[in-house]
């Protein structure tokens, strides 16, 4: 309602008043109102105010009109028609619009702005009239001129009232929007003002809360939905700028300073009463301040952080439960590992035991066939025949069974070095002669002239050498079976050095299907061509050929034609620091090794000049380094021709040599010394990888000190029979 | 075969250690044949006893014995002054890769890996034979 000033006397006039909020503007009208010149007639019949020391409700008691502290109390005045409402809350406003009784007015704190204006200018005008007609003689006249005047000014007081008006209206409509800023935020949200009153609470705070705008707004119950008993919540901490000692009263540590807006607030709170069960809330409570940086109230927003809470929980419930999965894991895991220590172990020592007994076997069986005890019959030796081939068989299979379990589990143990395939394949080949000859095969060798060393285990190269010759052996009535070895120019640019020996192995047996070749390589297949005879086996070989290739980091393929034959290749790589060992060129072939100097050097031997001559450099630095650490010196050499440059360039005291070289071999390095008259004298020691035929054993008898096998001689072995040797001849 | 060895080899007496009967009985009997006098023992200390009292010429000596295993055996062995001498050959298991290292580093002078074929066992054990004074 907003009324002119012709409205506004009709309303005050006869008025009997009663006024809520007892500030200074109730004062100031009271004062105008009981002035003693004050024309109209109103009646002030009381004053309500919640503050005893409220200026205008001071001054009412002082002029003996009632006062109250309750505003209630106020509709029990008799005659009242008119509240005057100054309190600029809203929420009181809300609240007497609701309980006044129906025949009094009610001026809310807008509309007493007018009030206030009407009162002003009454009085003004009143002031001038009196005081105006003391001095002047035409009072008539110049009462008409002031009427006229009082006419225009009140005419401009009435514009300026209706200003006013308009700006109290947008004032009003501020007002109106901030509240729906408030209501239609879906965040709950409530205010309270200086007076720690709740001035909004909007629906999204009602349905959180379970709480009603109308229970708890012009009231200080903002405690209730959220403690059991009153005490001040956070909005009300800021509006009393509470000290952090006195907050902490509150809150303990769970409160702190919010990091978005300045001066306000945070904690977060399990809430029992609210919702079902409880609720977690995060509550801001931020100051509202007026232009003069006064808090005159406090917002508060509450969040409901329970199913973030709850999930952060089971997050945690979840992190707890797998570790604890984790731990058990790892539990099982050692259980596993310490499983997998007793397989080995039982692995080891079944494979002892089954070994054991068919060592019995096959070794009688070699007795009885030799004749230790006497004569045996044709029939016999057939059927002994029989029994050792099958106990050979058996301890094949034995030991693929084992090499596949051991190539399964990793625990095949490599002992890698540099290997010459060359040397190897020949002595492969070799073992394997007299079988070849048997069956009346042609057996071809050719290898690269320049064939770098392979780095790999040589014993499994050797066991999957021996493998497929033994297919191609096996699957080849007639024909030939070659063996070739090359550098492979695998992934090999331009000038750069090999990276892999390729050996491959061909036969112009029966062939596999295409539909086989792929399956050839997996453990246990059954072709769908049969194996004839009995030359099936478990069908493991190729299997561990495979396994052994990749563990050496090689790879392995077959190519056949049904009814042409077939070709297995595999690679083993090449380590470049192997190649450069034994340069491509310069080749260094022999070499003087310096005596040593210190204590070592000075052993027994010290001096004493022994030639090693091998084509492995494995053995020729073997046998160098055990015979160094004694003192001895050493001279090295690859080949047979190098050795024989070596012994011109200056002579041993005694040579260690290799029977099976390239070019010139062993042999005939002692028929070159020993027809040598300077040279003859030389001790020599033999060393051999196979045996030696009946007549090449006579052919060294008499011209060498000793015949040594190798690889069943340890370090020391080897040293001492140069030490027998030497002492025998009395070198040293 | 070797049948052609001279007097010295014949009479060469071997040492068997071996805790299988019927395994032990084959080399006695394949060594036997060959002309070596033999003894045997079926355990570690048995072998030390023996090599002690019968002073042979050469020991065979395999690794996974009761009470004393052939590693300790062969240490003990080498680390006798009277008993160093003799050569020591251990017989190692052919699928255990970490057997024949760790029987030279027990101080075996070689080794012979299982299964024992009779047949090349007497060329094998005539590496190691010292030669007669």
């Amino acid at each position: 309602m907003i009324v002119g000033a012709d409205k506004m006397r009709d309303i005050l006039h006869n008025a009997k008043v009663a006024i809520v909020g007892g500030g200074k503007v109730c004062e100031a009208i009271l004062k105008i109102v009981l002035g003693k010149d004050f024309p109209q007639k109103i009646d002030i019949l009381g004053v309500a105010d919640t503050n005893e020391q409220a200026k205008g409700l001071v001054y009412a008691r002082k002029k003996g009109i009632f006062t109250t502290l309750d505003y209630n109390d106020l509709y029990q005045l008799e005659g009242l028609n008119l509240i005057i409402e100054l309190t600029g809350d809203n929420g009181v406003l809300n609240q007497i619009k609701a309980t006044k009784p129906v025949d009094v007015c009610l001026i809310d704190h807008f509309e007493a702005m007018s009030v206030w204006d009407f009162l002003q200018i009454e009085e003004e005008r009143e002031r001038i009239k009196e005081g105006l007609r003391g001095y002047i003689r035409e009072p008539e006249e110049i009462e008409k001129q002031f009427d006229l005047f009082s006419q225009q000014l009140a005419k401009i007081v009435e514009e300026r009232t209706r200003h006013l008006q308009s700006v109290e209206r947008e004032i009003v409509e501020r007002e109106r929007a901030l509240s729906q800023i408030i209501e239609g935020n879906t965040i709950p949200t409530f205010v309270i003002n200086k007076d720690h009153i709740v001035t909004h609470w909007n629906r999204a705070c009602e349905k959180l809360t379970g709480c009603k705008a109308e229970e708890v707004v012009g009231t200080d119950k903002q405690w209730c939905p959220f403690r059991p008993e009153k005490r001040p919540i956070m909005a009300d901490v800021i509006v009393d700028e509470m000290e952090e000692k006195e907050i902490e009263k509150y809150y303990g540590h769970s409160w702190r300073k919010s990091a978005l807006i300045e001066g306000a607030y945070e904690a977060e709170e399990f809430f029992p009463h609210i919702g079902e069960g409880g609720k977690w809330l995060f509550f801001t409570a931020a100051p509202i301040r007026d232009a003069s940086g006064e808090t005159v109230g406090s917002i508060e927003t509450l969040w409901d952080t329970t199913e973030r809470r709850e999930a952060k929980e089971a997050l945690q419930r979840a992190h707890d439960e797998l570790e604890q999965k984790t731990a058990e894991l790892e539990q099982a895991n050692m259980q596993l590992k310490r499983f997998d220590e007793l397989k080995s172990t039982f692995l080891a020592n079944m494979s002892h035991e089954l070994r054991t007994p068919l060592n019995s076997i096959l070794g009688y069986t070699d007795l009885l066939l030799d004749r230790v005890d006497g004569h045996i019959s044709e029939e016999q030796e057939k059927s002994l025949t029989k029994i050792h081939k099958n106990a050979k068989h058996l301890l094949t299979l034995i030991n693929d069974v084992l090499d596949i379990s051991r190539i399964e589990s990793g625990r095949m143990e490599l002992d890698l070095k540099p290997v010459n395939v060359k040397h190897l394949i020949g002595e492969t080949v070799s073992a394997l002669d007299p079988l070849i000859g048997k069956k009346g095969l042609v057996l071809e060798t050719a290898f690269d002239e320049r064939l770098p060393l392979a780095y790999a285990d040589p014993d499994r190269v050797r066991q999957v050498v021996t493998n497929l010759l033994d297919n191609a052996i096996k699957f080849t009535s007639e024909g030939r079976i070659t063996v070739r070895a090359r550098a492979s120019d695998l992934g090999v640019k331009k000038d750069e050095p090999p990276k892999f020996v390729e050996v491959c192995i061909s036969d112009t047996g029966r062939g596999i299907r295409k539909r086989d070749q792929d399956r050839l390589f997996d453990k246990f297949k059954s072709l769908d061509t049969p194996p004839t005879g009995q030359d099936g086996g478990a069908g493991l070989g190729l299997s561990i050929c495979k396994g052994l290739v990749e563990m050496q980091k090689g790879d392995i393929w077959v190519k056949s034609k049904y009814g042409e034959g077939s070709r297995f290749c595999f690679t083993l790589p090449v380590k470049a620091e192997a190649i450069e060992q034994r340069g491509e060129s310069p080749r260094q072939d022999y070499e003087t090794v310096e005596v040593l100097e210190g204590e070592r050097a000075v052993g027994k031997a010290s001096g004493i000049q022994v030639l090693v001559v091998d084509d492995e450099p494995d053995h020729v630095e073997l046998i160098s380094k055990i015979l160094k650490g004694e003192g001895y010196r050493i001279e090295k050499a690859y080949d047979g021709e190098k050795a024989l440059e070596s012994v011109k360039h200056s002579k041993p005291d005694l040579i260690i040599l290799d029977l099976m070289m390239p070019n010139v071999s062993g042999f005939d390095v002692i028929d070159h010394l020993k027809a040598g008259e300077d040279t003859k004298e030389i001790p020599i020691i033999v060393v051999t990888g196979k045996d030696l035929t009946r007549e090449q054993i006579g052919s060294l008898n008499g011209r060498v000190e000793k015949i040594l096998k190798k690889g069943i001689l340890g370090g020391e072995g080897i040293l001492e029979q140069v030490r027998s040797t030497l002492d025998k001849l009395d070198v040293s | 075969m070797v049948n052609n060895e001279n007097e010295r080899s014949r009479l060469a007496k071997i040492l068997v250690v071996e805790d299988d009967q019927d395994n032990r009985e084959m080399v006695v009997k394949a060594l036997n044949f060959h002309g070596y006098q033999v003894i045997e023992a079926v355990d570690g200390e048995e072998a030390i006893e023996k090599a002690r009292a019968e002073n042979p010429d050469l020991i065979l000596l395999d690794i996974y014995l009761p009470k004393m295993d052939g590693y300790e055996a062969a240490r003990r062995l080498k680390g006798d002054r009277d008993l160093r001498h003799i050569p020591v050959i251990a017989l190692t298991a052919h699928a255990m890769k970490g057997n024949r290292e760790e029987a030279l580093a027990a101080g075996c002078d070689g080794y012979i890996p299982k299964p024992i074929d009779v047949r090349e066992l007497p060329k094998q054990i005539e590496y190691f034979l010292k030669p007669n004074p």
